[in-house]
């Protein structure tokens, strides 16, 4: 499989108010493959989401470089879709102009995009709900919405920002069978944010273990529990024993 | 039976209040000027297109107003909004202009009356048109420009504070989740920035309205008006009218409210997603 996403030597330093540095990120060195599911696994302030940042091209680095199918990539990209924690629907739209957004910003016609959007509202199984607005919505439908506003783009990398870390726990078990049921029906490559261990284990093809102060690469894991994986799999257990001890001495 | 008393009695019980306390005491005062009774001043409503003391009926006199607290705030709302997102928008604009405005922010509208006077004299919207002597002439001559520039500059400062806040509280979720979903510049503006900030841009045109009609009174002591429910309030009290006096004031609340209504409908009409 051909490499997708490649970072090389990724650093990132802050300047505080009183101009003291603070590095975030230092030496990240990783590379995706394509339609991999690779999640990135940390405690809080190990600037996990910092490195997900610079891959959308949201924020910069200030060293080191990020390739996008072998070209080097700066600024966000239709082909790099992302999603976020949560709040981030237009609330003035309603679930189907939300959809067709991105759609929009390419300058596609309404009635095509709206036709489109539907079937990405179909593929999240929300049919019924194209007018109502987020606000009406609970936290998973909303994520839901999240989810194929960023796919209706058709991207080829899907970035995600801790986006079932606001949810309760059983909905979060359910979006995460969701997403896997997408992520195959979709094909694309993910880089999944996370800090829980279990969420990492159930969905990853591979999870990379980060530490903080400086937020660098601790471990790269492949996952080789079969799926559909159960969380009753010994190996389930096994994987998650080890990187919560990791995580211990992260 | 407990809500209905909550929404139907509850709000009403300290108008209701009001009224009585107003009336026992005009009862006991016995004097017309201090506190006239209320059944004095209902009787300048039922003949409301009277001509109270040479200056036209009830609803002429507000007509007046409105047009004239209309003018000053459409020309304040025309420099405020815009000013307003671009001072949010962009960081250097709101450094350029941020001390100018914070200094002329307290300053009452009202303090403004003797340099409006002095840099727009008598100058009317009938003579700044040229329209020839008349009654058309007569009518807008009414519409001095100091007075327009004296409710304009009350308008002015709170609908700029409010659209400035509204553009610089949009959430940076949005903005980023619409730049990774391909938007340009152009794109976040006018597709997130102005719709996420429109309900505090309409709650600044709203603030700014109620201010606007306020400065009324103030801005109808200027010399040369011969019509206007702030005039008729000032006359009203030169001739010790005092139940006119209350009817104006009585003119001004309403029409206040009234006002307000619009932009309370427009809220839950467009803005639901907000409130």
């Amino acid at each position: 499989m051909e490499e997708k996403i490649q970072v090389e030597h990724l650093e990132k330093i802050y300047c505080s108010q009183n101009d003291m540095k603070i590095t975030a990120l230092t030496d990240i060195n990783l590379s995706i493959r394509e339609n991999e599911f690779l999640c990135i696994l940390g405690p809080s302030g190990c600037g996990k989401s910092t490195f997900l940042r610079i891959v959308a091209g949201l924020e910069e680095s200030s060293s080191g470089k990020v390739f996008y199918d072998d070209q080097k990539h700066v600024k966000p990209r239709r082909e790099i879709g992302m999603v976020f924690q949560n709040y981030s629907l237009m609330p003035w739209l309603n679930v189907l102009d939300n959809i067709a957004l991105g759609l929009d910003f390419a300058k596609m016609p309404k009635a095509k995009r709206i036709h489109i959007a539907k079937k990405y509202l179909d593929m999240i199984g929300m049919s019924g709900f194209g007018e109502s607005f987020p606000y009406e919505l609970s936290g998973g439908m909303q994520q839901r919405v999240a989810i194929a506003r960023a796919l209706a783009n058709n991207p080829d990398v899907l970035l995600m920002d801790e986006p079932f870390g606001a949810l309760d726990a059983y909905t979060r078990i359910i979006m995460q069978k969701e997403l896997l049921r997408i992520w195959e029906q979709h094909k694309v490559t993910i880089i999944f944010v996370t800090h829980s261990v279990d969420e990492a284990v159930y969905l990853a093809d591979r999870i990379v273990l980060m530490s903080s102060n400086p937020g660098r690469i601790k471990k790269d894991i492949a996952v080789s529990i079969p799926r559909i994986r159960e969380r009753s799999n010994p190996l389930f257990g096994e994987l998650t024993e080890e990187l919560l001890t990791l995580l211990e001495n992260a | 039976m407990r809500k209905k008393f909550n929404t139907l009695i509850l709000p009403f019980i300290l108008p209701a209040l009001l009224l009585i306390v107003w009336q026992v005491f005009a009862w006991r005062v016995q004097n017309v000027t201090i506190l006239p009774t209320i059944g004095r001043i209902s009787k300048n409503f039922i003949h409301a297109t009277d001509n109270f003391i040479g200056l036209g009926s009830i609803p002429r006199n507000i007509g007046v107003s409105l047009i004239r607290v209309l003018s000053g705030y459409t020309v304040g709302v025309l420099i405020a909004v815009p000013l307003g997102i671009f001072m949010g928008y962009n960081v250097n604009a709101q450094k350029l202009f941020e001390n100018l405005i914070n200094i002329f922010r307290p300053i009452p509208p009202l303090a403004w009356q003797p340099l409006a006077l002095g840099f727009f004299g008598m100058s009317s919207v009938a003579t700044v048109f040229n329209m020839p002597f008349g009654q058309q002439h007569v009518f807008w001559g009414n519409f001095k420009i100091a007075m327009i520039f004296l409710i304009g500059m009350g308008s002015l400062f709170p609908v700029i504070a409010n659209v400035m806040f509204g553009v610089q509280n949009v959430s940076k979720t949005l903005i980023d989740s619409a730049r990774v979903l391909g938007a340009s510049e152009r794109d976040i503006f006018f597709k997130v920035l102005i719709p996420a900030a429109a309900p505090s841009i309409l709650n600044g045109l709203r603030v700014g309205l109620a201010i606007a009609w306020s400065c009324l009174v103030g801005a109808e002591m200027l010399p040369g008006s011969m019509a206007g429910v702030g005039y008729l309030i000032t006359h009203a009290y030169e001739l010790a009218r005092t139940d006119l006096v209350i009817t104006g004031m009585i003119c001004i609340g309403v029409t206040g409210v009234l006002l307000d209504g619009i932009f309370k409908i427009i809220t839950l009409k467009y803005f639901s997603w907000k409130y």
